[in-house]
Parts: structure tokens; C-alpha cells; sequence
């Protein structure tokens, strides 16, 4: 057909839409806008406003390098994080007002009264000078602005000596900074706590702490000053409505619970109060005042036998009482509040996801359920009312807060990269996908709903005759067609029109024991040749507690250019399913394994698919899982380890999680001998013997999660015990646990070609 | 007497000399003097020269600040050395005659060390290569692992460069590589035609192996490559053996590792190096080492520490060509001998004793230069008559700050051990100016390996520990070597048995020594030693507190991260085997400790992995409340302490304070 083929070196291309923010009007909209640097393969970050100015041009403008935008209350600034001297500080700019009929849009078009934008991902720069509040030694991680508008606070790194000595507000000189470093990175790690390395800081905490300030805002330069006095990690602040209190999340203990956090309250005469104790706090975005500032909207965690989901409370400041704010028992919508999806392009910090409405009365919040990242609402009453917002065949990565029952959105669906759109709600401030289509054009497995036990509702077939429920559509329109009430607004990767695109098919079927639905898809190659069978690899996700959706994933179209079908699956474990099916008693037990096999099975029927060439791959919780189907099953052709976890003797201690102190207070029971013994005869690499396929294994090298030690068990063990077997090793120096999310643009294009090509070359058609 | 006690800022007043050369015909001396700078903040080295008839000194400079491994040319005119004073490692030569300074070459990656041909007309040289030059490789580029060996202690991942040989000619200054593929090539000498080069390389052995190395004999002119012997293991570990040339050029002498008793090394001990005579043509390879001679046990020494500069010069011509003069260990000496190569093997003490000889070089006019250390004194290099083994002339005088220090020199004492199967011999180093009548703490150190021996040389770290107020007591357990080869069993070393012998060790210690308080005794020791540390503290209550130095606390991790991976061959069940490699670790047994344990390690260790450190770290956290348990980790410090300078500070006062605490 002349189009081109995706490849993982087609990265290189790709603009990422995150951290959307909305000023207050909700008129205009932020949000930031990463691409990678031709030539330095270094991801450059710029802030770029949509400025809709009524019914007359709409048009993009840029603010230059920086992230994290934030309109201040009365609109008339916009904030954001710059690095323009030399560390992340607060930068403000003020917003442009109505533009004359004077104005250009880039591009050279008019723009008239209506029209929708025209696809370009051009961006106007922000005239008007941009100035810089902040001038925090070690750069600044979030910001917010006080009700007011009069000064905005902020989370910083410090260091102790800096604190002692007032010096944690002066910038570095560029040659400072040099010295600085090489002292840092010399300087030997002195270690007394047990949780003293972490995963997100690349191996061993650097003895900084993080620190509350604020700085004044007066329309010009300010005045920086401590809120929280670095005896404590603190962290993601935000202002009561009223402006006079201060909440975040600090981290008060040491020993095992050193990563547990608290929620805190400051105030400017009564200092700081901790507010929880013992709270199963989710502590990765902003709490939220309600009216008053007595309460705050919280997220918590809730881990059973039975299940696992994420959980929003009220929480009171003034006893630490808890109102649980989703109903007792799930009402199907949605598996309560969920941030897990995963197997999407995407790059940069995403905003909130979750927010507390003007009023008080409702959190908006993104849930991640069978298979789509929608909106909802629920009460913040505690009365258990949850109500469908947005949902329909796209995922929602961020949202702003409907004013005048509209909102902005970035979204992305199975071909389509996020982009930012325009949401129109109707009357009731909700808004439903588009009805079902025919029956007779749908492929998907006849949907039974799956017989429903004791309390928990087993995830129901969706059902067209259902309100909110979203319909069962094929893959949705090519050419990223979203539905009808989104109003698309950028169009930042239309380079993707030269490409084929190969479209995600979604399925569901029933597990093997017949309890449960689960959602798939499957991804054939584009200009699929009649009467050919192709290849496929299985693609498991990580987690367990995470759930694929319906979003546009680079790892699955290059399978699928490459002539490898993809597979993908959210078997028992995975989160968006309600309570009981996220049960980790499922993930690592047979139920996970059964599914996953039960997914191929399906695929094989329904799809061109050869059964004897499928491979299989997935990272961390994916790359267990890899290692347990190929050590324990003979299903697989090929396959390929990603930072995966297959020695849990050797795990202990040297990953970041784990600790046996952590689950009893009684230390003195605790014999290692019996600890390590269990955990090694519980290994998947007990089955290496079993491993008779080409292995390939990529690992961070400053994987601190899974250790790089795990990889290299895994590849002196294949090495030694199945030395006829093809075994390759990738090691990624200065990558961590996220590697294929936030690691270097070349690294990422590494890890997916090394996998793509392994793929290719193990499961080609042999003459057996 | 009014002596300071040492201490470890000493460190950066001290002096290492290595690489000497004596040129008889000229009466000159050149070596290697390394100092620590405090302008700079690093360690340099330069070469010094000096004219032995005046005694003057000055130094020679291509401006850079690590300069050494100074070798005179065959004719005495010119010296060349290796500089970084441009575009990195190279090799410089300095002519005496016009006083110039000239770089020879270019080498991408720098020259490791280089040999004059005996002609002069040529430098032999290693140098990294990679193994596909034409890819340019980026900093932080992913690395691709398919075979063992991918990584290497002190180096980091070899990531597909290694060393190959080299030959410039020196007067068209054009450089070829004699060698190629996935190999490193070591050890060259020089036939003494000049048209040959031997070296040992691992070529071809499996990559599994090792330590498994072959002879081979590279024609200069055409590049061809010849294997001149196979079967035993030409020795590369545990200590490197430049082959030696006899003067006619038909043979090679060179220290090998019997084939079949490396396969039983495990079970009864590590073989002894022995001497064979080989063939240039290929046709002979003939072990030419007495059997069974109780004076010499093998042609090679290990010695833990010397303080007597790096230079592997350990065997030499004699004078008349017929001998071979050898370095080797023996009952924790480190002695000089001379072997016949041709009758029947007999050999005989050139000069031994309660020193240590470093290295020698060539005989010359019925002398050889010879370094010797002390306990309390660095090694400084002399002149020895060949025949009688006399020190005949002191050539250097290094470290006079030692003149200024209250050094102390060792007590010995030997045990028999409890199963009757020999005896172990120790040393005590008593505190610097010890006060008559009081009573001290003491610090059993133990050696790494297990495989060395502790000798007398010097090891300022014990004078410091000495100047801090404690006995140092250390010794040569089961698994040393210099004991002959029974006594260096690695099963003894691993079984409990070295366990027992630094036990009693200890309680001779303190019975000879009414000064040493047996109720404050502390444990430390780096690698082996930090292994032994962690049996200790999980065996044994006896101790107050530990210092655990790169140690191994978990062999299953060591399987899989070292650079001398493990084996589970033994094993059809790998889950055996884990859990067998388990019961033998001290992680394991983390709950027994019951003293405070300082854990030290350098983060790159590549040969105990920095792994264990952060898993015995955890295991003790999870197990103890009240313990007082702490780590320090190194950055860029490999399997050994750190040489950076304020790390190597701090390194030893974090054992000093800790040891000072809780003694």
C-alpha cells in the first residue's frame, strides 16, 4: 500500500502530550509537549498553552523549554518548571490576554470564528518576558499556587549542611555544581537504616531531604522561606481553600517502614501536626482540602488475600477519622479508583488523577476499567454515589475540571498517541460512548457474564442495555477517530499518516475454570497476506497490579510490523476488574499462568496465528511470568526476560522491597537459614533446566527494584546448565527499573530492537 | 622514646618504589617513586634516575602525572617508561645522550606494559583492542553479554575489549598487532634473537575456564602463531610468571599448574606452581621441579602484602645461564633460590630469611638488583651477589618519615592444629610505644585468598592499627600457600578448619602475650578474610565487634556475579544446589551475630559483588533491633581498599573508630 513500516527506530518521531493543567475559567489550557533532540537523542520538554480566545482563533503558544504548568488562581499567570538556570525552578509568564484580530496563527492561516484547528503541531512563542521566583539550590519537584494567588509553595531537595547553614536558597555556579557532583559521587555512602536504597533513586539515598518551602508572589520576584525543617521527608503540598493551611505527605519513620507515609497538616502559629497513623497511603499526587479545611480527600491502598484496590477517603485533620468514599460493594462501574494502567507511549510527569470539584461535592477521578482509562466522579459526601463521566473506545491520561460542562483531556486510543481534545458533557455533567454498534460486526466472544459469586460481582460481560457500560465496539475507526463529542485539538504525530498502523482487535473470553471473563487483544500484522500464518509473542504486563487499556503502545506495533502478531492480556491479578479478580493470590498462582495460556489458545483460533511459533515476553511481574511459562510449560518458541525476578534468595536485600522486619515486630523468630531456603525453592530458577529455548534477558544495570543481579543468575545458570541453548544478555548501564518508560530515547529504541530482532530471528518459519 | 605512632594520614606522606632497573655497565639505577600530592588530591608517579657513583638523583619527565615501569635500553643509552602526559598511557624514551623526550606511541586505549627487544631496535607491548574496532562505541552504550567471562574485577564489564600484543618499531615508529580475537594475550619475553615473542593466553581454553592458559610463541615478522604447549595450566593466577628465555633461545621456562590436580584443587588443595622446561620447537615440555624438596615448594610466590613495589621481575637467568634464580614462598618467608635447568632438579637457598624479596632483575657482573621489605621497613632496592645471596649495596633509602614513627615489628607463634594435620604459623604485632603493664585490645586480621600467605613484609595499615593502640594478631591458617601443598587445601580453608586455626591462634596470642586483654578482641579481614570475619560472627561468641571488608556473605550471589562465577555442574537439581550454597553462607546465620559489625566494600567489586554487602547489610537490619550494624560503601572502588585518597581515609578510620568504640 506504499506505507511505511513502524520500527522501534521510528521512536525517534514521537511527541508525547502530559502534564495538562487548566486555569480556572476553563477556557485555556497547558500542557507540556517532549520530543526528542535530532541528533542528541535528549528528550527536550516545552510548555505549550491552547489558547481558544471565545468563538474566534484557536491556536497553540508556546512558553518555551519547561514542565509542570500551573495557571495561577485569577488566570492571569501561568507557572511552570524551567531549567533554564541551570536547576528546575519556578518560572512565571504572564498569560496573554484576548488577542486582537491582529493576530497570525502560525502556519498562516486564519483561523475563523468555529472552525476546528487544523492538524499542525505548530506553536506560536509566548511573547513577553518570562521570570524566575525560585532559586532552590537543588532545583524544584512541584509546586502549587495558594488560593490567592500570593505566593505559591513548593517540595525541594536539601541537603543537611545547607539547611544549617542558609545556603539551600542560593543557586549554584555552573562550576560549583561540577565540584559539587564529583564530591557527590566520590563521597562514601554511609548506611545505618535498613531502607536505605530505593529504585527511584537510582541505588542508595544521596542523604538529601526533602523539604516544604514557599515563596511570595507580588507579580514580580519574591521572597523564599521553609515550611518543613528537613527532620523529615516531605512531600506534594497543597493550600486548604482557605490558604491558611498547608497538607502533605511525610515520611516520619525509620527501620522497615521507612517508605510508609503520613498525612501532615501545617499551619502558620500551631506548626505541623501529623494527622494518620498507620494509613495505606498511595502518596504520588496531591492531596485535596475540602471547603472548611478540616478534611481532605485522600487515596489509600487496600491489599487482601481476597484482593487489592486503591481507595478514596475522607480524612478528617482533626481526629484522623476515615470515610471511605466508593460504596461497600462495587457497583461494576469501575474498580474504584485506578492510576495502574500500562503498555502505553507515553513520556513526562502526568497531572493529577484525581480532583475535588469547586464545590466540594465531587472528586473527579481516572479509573482504569476493563480495558479503558475513563472518567468518573463520586460523591465526596461519602454517600457512595459513583457516576460515569467520560468513557469510550480511548483512554484518558489527564483531564482538566469541567467548568460550564466542559473540560480538556489528553487521550489516546490503540492507534492513536495522546492528544489534547475538547470535551463537550451533556445536561446531567456526564458524558456515554456512542451506542452499541451491530452485533453482526462484532468478532468479540459471545459475552456470558460470568456467574457472579457471593459478594464480589464478577467483572460483567458489558451489556449495550447497561447506561454508562461501554458498549462492545471492534477497534475503533483508523485514523484515530475518537468519539464524536471529543474534539481533537492538536495533532503533534501526524508523520504517523506515512505509516501503516496495525489495529488492536480487543476479545473476551472465559478462563479456563470458567469463573471469571477476561479482555485481550490481539494485534495482527498490517497487510496481513491471506492464507499466511504468522508468527506471535505473547506480551505479559508488569505489576501484577496494572492493566492494559485501550492506548496506542510502540512495543506492539513493532511486533506487528515486523510480521509478529502481538498478544496482550489482563489475566487474574491485573487491576480494572473489580476487588477480588486483582487478588495476588492470582497473580502468582496458577490462575495467572492459566490465563495467559487460555489467551494464546484464543488468539491461535481466531487469528492466523501458527501455534508453534509464539514467543513470549514482559517486564518485572511480566518478566516472572516469562520465566515461570517457559520453566514450567513448553508452549513458548522463543523468549525474552525483562528485568524480571527469578532468584528470590538472591533478590532479598539486594532489590528494594522485602524486608522480614516489615511483616513481624517479633525479630527474634526470624532464622535467615529457613527465609532463604523457602525463597529458593519457591524460585522460578529452580526450573532452569526446564529452559530449552533462545533466552533473551534485558536488564537496568542500576535496576534496583529487581536487582541486574537477577539477570545475571539467570544467564550463568542458562549459561552453564543449557550451554546449547542461544542465550543474550543487555545490559543497560545507567538504566533503572524503568527503563523502557524513562529511560534514554536510545536505550528505549535498544530494548525494543533487541527484542523485535530476537523475535524475528527465533520464531521464523523453520522446516519442520 | 618520643616516637609518633603511625596513623592514616601517613598515607599520604609515604612513598611506593616499583619497577627498578640496575644498568651495571653505566652505574645506574632507575625506578618509580609514587606520592600522594595534596595540591592535586591524587596519587603521581615519576621516574627517578640516579647516578650510583655520585648517589644523585633527578627525575625524569615527559611532563605527565603518572609516569612508570622505567626500563633502560640494551645499550644503557636511552630509558623508556610509560607517561600519561599525552593521549593517555604511552610509552616515552628518553635518550641520555641529547636529553630529548619522544612519545613512540599511539595506542587508542594505552600501553599496559612493554618490553625493549633484546636488540633495542623494538618495544613489545599490550594494549586493549577491542573486539570490533570498526564500531564506535558510546559512553553508557548497552552492553551485550553471550558468553562467561564479560566482566572482570577492576576493569568492570570487558564488554569485548581485550588485550592483545604488540610490536613498534622504534625508528619508523609503526605500530602492528601480532594478535587477535576474544583473548586476552599476557607475559610477553623476547626470544633472544629478537624474532619471536612468547606470551600466555587463554586462547585456547573455553571461556569457562578461566584460569586456563597455554605458552605461545608469536613470529614478529609474519605474525604466525604458535602453541608450544598444552595440558597444564601456564601460570597467569595467582600470580603472574613472565616466561624466561635460555640464552641459546631453544628453551622457555615458565610456572605451570598440573592439569590433573587443578581438577582436585577443591579437595586437596591448590597445586603448586612448578617449573618446566619447554621447548621452543614445540617437541618438549618437561617439568624440571624437584618432586618433593621440603626447603622450596614451587617455583612462584603469593605473598599477601610486601609494601615492596609492584613489579612481576620474579625470575631471572642466572648469571652462567644454567639456573634459574626464583622468588617463591616458604613457611611464610618469601625467598630468593636458584634451580639447575638441565640433570636432575636441585635447589638451593640464595638468600631468605625474616624479609621479603620483592623481585629481582638480570644478573649482572655477579650482582642483581633485589627490592626487600620488612615488617617495619618499605621496600627499598639493593644490590646481591649472585652466588653468596649477600646484600652487598642499599641503592635506594625511601620513607624517612618511618624514621619518625614508633614501628613495630612481629612476635611469632605457632600452633599445632587440632586434628593433627600440621601446624599454623602466626604473628603479633604489638601497639606502637606500648606502655609496660597495660593491657590491650587486639585485632585478629585475616588474610584474603585464601590462597596467600602473610609474610614479613611490611603492611603500613597494621602499623596504624598498632599506632591506634591495638595488638594486630595475624597468620597464615589452612589454604595459605607457602606451607607446601597439603596445608593450602581450599576444603581446609572452607571447612571450618581455618576457622579453628585462627581460634587457636588467637588464644596463643593472648597466653604469650600478658598484654593483650582476651576479653577486647575484634575480627577483620578483606575478600577470604571478610568471608572468615562473617563466619566468625556467625559461629562464634567470642568476639566484641567486626569490621567485614568485601567479603563474601552469600555464595549463591557470588555464583552469578563474580568475575570467577560458580558451579552447579556437581548438582542435577539446581534447587540442591541453591539451597546447599545457602547452608554454607553466613547470610544464612544472620541472626547469631551478636557483636556490632562494620560492613566495607567498594561498589564496582566485580570478584565479591557489592551484592552480598547490601543482602548481609539487610539480613542483619531484619534481625536485629538493637545491634549496632552499619555499611560504607565505596563508589568506584573495586575489590580492594580504596585508593582514592580521602576514601582510603576514611576507610581506615571507619575501622579504627569502630574497633575504638566497641572494644
Amino acid at each position: 500500500m506504499g506505507k511505511k513500516l513502524l520500527t522501534a527506530k521510528t521512536l525517534k518521531q514521537v511527541t508525547y502530550l502530559s502534564g495538562l493543567a487548566a486555569a480556572g475559567d476553563g477556557k485555556r489550557a497547558a500542557f507540556v509537549r517532549t520530543k526528542a533532540e535530532e541528533g542528541s537523542g535528549e528528550f527536550r520538554a516545552e510548555v505549550v498553552e491552547y489558547c481558544p480566545e471565545g468563538d474566534a482563533k484557536a491556536e497553540l503558544v508556546s512558553l518555551g523549554e519547561g514542565k509542570a504548568p500551573a495557571y495561577s488562581p485569577d488566570g492571569r499567570y501561568l507557572a511552570y518548571l524551567s531549567r533554564q538556570s541551570g536547576e528546575y525552578q519556578i518560572w512565571c509568564r504572564e498569560v496573554e490576554a484576548s488577542a486582537g484580530d491582529g493576530l497570525t496563527v502560525s502556519g498562516g492561516a486564519r483561523q475563523a470564528s468555529g472552525e476546528a484547528r487544523q492538524p499542525s503541531d505548530e506553536a506560536r512563542p509566548l511573547s513577553g518576558a518570562a521570570w524566575q521566583l525560585t532559586t532552590a539550590r537543588h532545583g524544584v519537584k512541584h509546586f502549587q499556587w495558594s488560593p490567592d494567588g500570593r505566593e505559591l509553595v513548593f517540595e525541594a531537595p536539601f541537603w543537611p549542611e545547607e539547611l544549617e547553614q542558609g545556603t539551600m536558597f542560593t543557586e549554584f555556579t555552573p562550576e560549583e555544581k561540577e565540584a559539587w557532583l564529583f564530591e557527590q559521587e566520590m563521597a562514601p555512602q554511609v548506611i545505618e537504616e535498613i531502607a536505605y536504597k530505593r529504585d527511584e533513586f537510582f541505588g542508595v539515598q544521596d542523604g538529601s531531604v526533602f523539604c516544604i518551602a514557599r515563596v511570595t508572589f507580588d507579580g514580580t520576584d519574591g521572597t523564599q522561606s521553609l515550611v518543613t525543617d528537613g527532620s523529615m521527608n516531605a512531600y506534594l503540598p497543597v493550600y486548604s481553600r482557605e490558604g491558611n493551611r498547608i497538607a502533605y505527605y511525610g515520611r516520619p519513620y525509620h527501620d522497615a517502614k521507612a517508605f510508609q507515609h503520613e498525612v501532615f497538616v501545617w499551619e502558620e502559629e500551631a506548626g505541623e501536626r501529623q494527622v494518620t497513623k498507620g494509613a495505606q497511603l498511595f502518596a504520588d499526587v496531591p492531596l485535596a482540602f475540602l471547603p472548611g479545611g478540616q478534611e481532605l480527600i485522600c487515596n489509600g491502598f487496600y491489599m487482601a488475600e481476597d484482593g487489592f484496590d486503591q481507595r478514596l477517603f475522607r480524612l478528617s485533620t482533626a481526629d484522623g477519622t476515615q470515610i471511605p468514599l466508593f460504596p461497600e460493594k462495587e457497583d461494576g462501574s469501575c474498580h474504584n479508583i485506578n492510576n495502574s494502567p500500562i503498555g502505553r507511549t507515553v513520556y513526562g510527569e502526568e497531572s493529577s488523577y484525581y480532583q475535588l470539584d469547586k464545590a466540594g461535592e465531587w472528586v473527579y477521578f481516572l479509573s482504569a476499567f476493563q480495558g479503558r482509562e475513563a472518567l468518573y466522579r463520586v460523591a465526596a459526601d461519602g454517600s457512595g454515589r459513583v457516576e460515569t463521566v467520560l468513557r469510550g473506545e480511548f483512554s484518558v491520561h489527564s483531564f482538566t475540571m469541567p467548568v460550564d460542562g466542559g473540560l480538556y483531556v489528553l487521550a489516546g486510543d490503540t492507534v492513536t498517541i495522546a492528544e489534547l481534545y475538547r470535551v463537550e458533557l451533556d445536561a446531567a455533567g456526564v458524558q456515554t460512548a456512542p451506542t452499541a454498534p451491530d452485533a453482526a460486526d462484532s468478532d468479540v466472544v459471545s459475552q456470558q457474564p460470568a456467574p457472579a459469586d457471593g459478594d464480589t460481582p464478577a467483572p460483567a460481560a458489558p451489556d449495550a442495555a447497561d447506561g454508562d457500560m461501554v458498549s462492545q465496539q471492534t477497534a475503533p475507526a483508523r485514523g484515530g477517530a475518537l468519539a464524536p463529542r471529543l474534539e481533537r485539538l492538536t495533532f503533534s504525530n501526524e508523520w504517523m499518516k506515512d505509516y501503516a498502523v496495525a489495529v488492536p482487535k480487543e476479545i473476551w473470553f472465559p478462563s479456563a475454570d470458567g469463573k471469571v471473563q477476561i479482555q485481550g487483544w490481539i494485534v495482527m500484522p498490517p497487510n496481513q497476506e491471506p492464507g499466511k500464518k504468522y508468527p506471535a509473542v505473547l506480551d505479559i504486563h508488569g505489576g501484577p497490579e496494572c492493566t492494559y487499556v485501550n492506548d496506542y503502545w510502540h512495543e506492539f506495533q513493532a511486533f506487528a510490523a515486523a510480521g509478529i502478531a502481538a498478544l496482550y492480556c489482563n489475566p487474574r491479578g491485573s487491576m480494572g476488574y473489580g476487588l477480588n479478580f486483582a487478588s495476588d493470590t492470582w497473580s502468582w498462582g496458577d490462575e495467572a499462568v492459566s490465563d495467559l495460556l487460555t489467551m494464546v489458545d484464543r488468539a491461535v483460533e481466531q487469528e492466523a496465528i501458527d501455534p508453534e511459533r509464539i514467543g513470549v515476553t514482559g517486564g518485572s511481574y511480566g518478566g516472572y511470568m516469562t520465566v515461570k511459562l517457559i520453566g514450567t510449560t513448553k508452549r513458548f518458541r522463543a523468549a525474552a526476560a525483562q528485568r524480571c525476578l527469578c532468584n528470590l534468595a538472591t533478590s532479598y536485600g539486594t532489590g528494594d522491597m522485602g524486608f522480614e522486619s516489615a511483616k513481624t515486630d517479633d525479630l527474634s523468630k526470624i532464622r535467615m537459614l529457613d527465609v532463604l531456603t523457602k525463597r529458593a525453592r519457591t524460585s522460578l530458577i529452580r526450573h532452569i533446566d526446564e529452559i530449552k529455548i533462545p533466552l533473551l534477558i534485558l536488564h537496568g544495570y542500576r535496576d534496583y527494584r529487581c536487582g541486574f543481579e537477577q539477570a545475571e543468575q539467570l544467564f550463568i545458570a542458562m549459561k552453564e546448565r543449557n550451554p546449547e541453548v542461544p542465550v543474550r544478555m543487555v545490559v543497560y548501564p545507567k538504566e533503572n527499573h524503568g527503563v523502557t518508560r524513562e529511560g534514554t530515547l536510545s536505550n528505549q529504541i535498544s530494548h525494543l530492537s533487541e527484542m523485535v530482532n530476537w523475535f524475528s530471528k527465533y520464531l521464523e518459519e523453520t522446516s519442520e | 622514646m618520643g616516637k609518633q605512632n603511625s596513623v592514616p594520614e601517613d598515607f599520604m606522606e609515604l612513598e611506593n618504589l616499583s619497577g627498578a632497573e640496575y644498568c651495571a655497565a653505566k652505574g645506574l639505577l632507575i625506578y618509580a617513586r609514587s606520592r600522594y600530592s595534596k595540591e592535586q588530591k591524587r596519587m603521581e608517579s615519576r621516574i627517578v634516575l640516579k647516578d650510583l657513583k655520585s648517589g644523585e638523583e633527578r627525575i625524569l619527565t615527559a611532563g605527565g602525572t603518572s609516569e612508570d615501569s622505567p626500563r633502560f635500553s640494551p645499550d644503557g643509552e636511552k630509558a623508556a617508561f610509560l607517561s600519561n602526559a599525552e593521549g593517555g598511557r604511552q610509552i616515552w624514551v628518553w635518550d641520555f645522550q641529547t636529553g630529548a623526550c619522544e612519545r613512540m606511541t599511539d595506542s587508542p586505549y594505552g600501553v599496559q606494559e612493554f618490553l625493549w627487544s633484546p636488540q633495542g631496535d623494538k618495544f613489545a607491548f599490550l594494549s586493549v583492542q577491542p573486539e570490533h574496532p570498526e564500531e564506535k562505541r558510546e559512553p553508557d552504550a548497552p552492553i551485550v553479554v553471550e558468553d562467561f567471562g564479560y566482566k572482570a574485577d577492576g576493569a568492570g564489564f570487558v564488554n569485548q575489549m581485550y588485550i592483545h600484543l604488540w610490536v613498534l618499531d622504534i625508528v619508523e615508529k609503526q605500530a602492528r598487532c601480532l594478535t587477535d580475537g576474544p583473548w586476552n594475550h599476557l607475559h610477553p619475553a623476547w626470544s633472544p634473537d629478537g624474532k619471536e615473542i612468547a606470551f600466555v593466553s587463554g586462547r585456547a581454553h573455553a571461556k569457562k575456564d578461566s584460569l586456563g592458559m597455554d605458552l605461545f610463541l608469536v613470529s614478529v615478522e609474519d605474525g604466525q602463531i604458535r602453541q608450544i604447549s598444552e595440558g597444564d595450566w601456564a601460570v597467569s593466577y595467582p600470580v603472574p610468571f613472565r616466561p624466561v628465555f635460555t640464552r641459546d633461545g631453544k628453551y622457555v621456562l615458565m610456572a605451570y599448574l598440573n592439569k590433573e590436580f587443578m581438577a582436585e584443587a577443591k579437595e586437596k588443595g591448590y597445586p603448586l606452581t612448578r617449573l618446566h622446561r619447554v621447548s621452543t620447537d614445540g617437541k618438549e615440555n618437561v617439568d624440571i621441579f624437584p618432586a618433593d624438596d621440603p626447603g622450596c615448594f614451587e617455583v612462584s610466590s603469593f605473598p599477601y602484602f610486601l609494601g615492596a613495589g609492584r613489579s612481576y621481575e620474579k625470575a631471572q637467568l642466572s648469571g652462567d645461564g644454567e639456573h634459574l634464580l626464583f622468588v617463591s614462598g616458604w613457611m611464610g618467608q618469601t625467598n630468593l633460590y636458584r634451580i639447575n635447568l638441565f640433570g636432575t632438579p636441585k635447589v638451593e637457598l640464595v638468600a631468605g630469611g625474616k624479609q621479603a624479596f620483592a623481585c629481582l632483575g638480570p644478573v649482572q657482573d655477579g650482582k642483581m638488583l633485589v627490592s626487600v621489605a620488612k615488617p617495619d621497613a618499605y621496600g627499598d632496592y639493593w644490590l646481591m651477589e649472585e652466588a653468596t645471596g649477600k646484600l652487598a649495596r642499599r641503592l635506594t633509602e625511601s620513607n624517612a618519615l618511618l624514621q619518625e614513627r614508633a614501628m613495630v615489628s612481629p612476635e611469632e607463634i605457632w600452633i599445632d592444629t587440632l586434628d593433627g594435620e600440621g601446624r599454623v604459623h602466626g604473628f603479633v604485632l604489638p601497639p606502637q610505644n606500648r606502655e609496660p603493664g597495660k593491657k590491650y585490645p587486639a585485632i585478629l586480621y585475616i588474610h584474603g585468598g585464601p590462597h596467600p600467605y602473610d609474610t614479613y613484609g611490611m603492611e603500613y595499615e597494621y602499623q596504624c592499627l598498632a599506632g591506634a593502640g591495638f595488638a594486630v594478631i595475624y597468620c597464615n591458617p589452612r589454604g595459605s600457600s607457602s606451607y607446601g601443598r597439603e596445608h593450602q587445601s581450599l576444603k581446609r580453608a572452607y571447612d571450618g578448619s581455618a576457622y579453628t586455626d585462627c581460634l587457636q591462634i588467637v588464644e596463643e596470642a593472648v597466653r604469650k602475650c600478658e598484654w593483650i586483654d582476651g576479653e577486647r578482641i575484634g575480627v577483620t579481614g578483606g575478600s577470604y578474610g571478610g568471608y572468615m570475619t562473617n563466619y566468625m560472627a556467625t559461629h562464634c561468641k567470642r568476639f566484641k565487634a567486626y569490621v567485614t571488608q568485601r567479603s563474601i556473605s552469600n555464595e549463591l550471589i557470588c555464583y552469578a556475579c563474580s568475575d570467577m562465577q560458580g558451579d552447579s555442574s556437581a548438582y542435577p537439581n539446581f534447587e540442591e544446589f541453591m539451597v546447599h550454597e545457602l547452608e554454607r553462607s553466613a547470610v544464612s546465620y544472620a541472626e547469631r551475630v551478636n557483636a556490632p559489625i562494620l560492613i566495607l566494600h567498594g561498589t564496582e567489586d566485580m570478584r565479591t559483588p557489592v551484592e552480598g554487602a547490601h543482602q548481609f547489610f539487610v539480613a542483619l537490619k531484619d534481625t536485629h533491633k538493637e545491634l549496632p550494624v552499619r555499611m560504607v560503601l565505596y563508589p568506584h572502588t573495586n575489590h580492594d581498599i580504596p585508593s582514592y585518597m580521602p576514601q582510603k581515609l576514611h576507610y581506615h578510620r571507619e575501622m579504627i573508630e569502630w574497633f575504638r568504640k566497641y572494644l
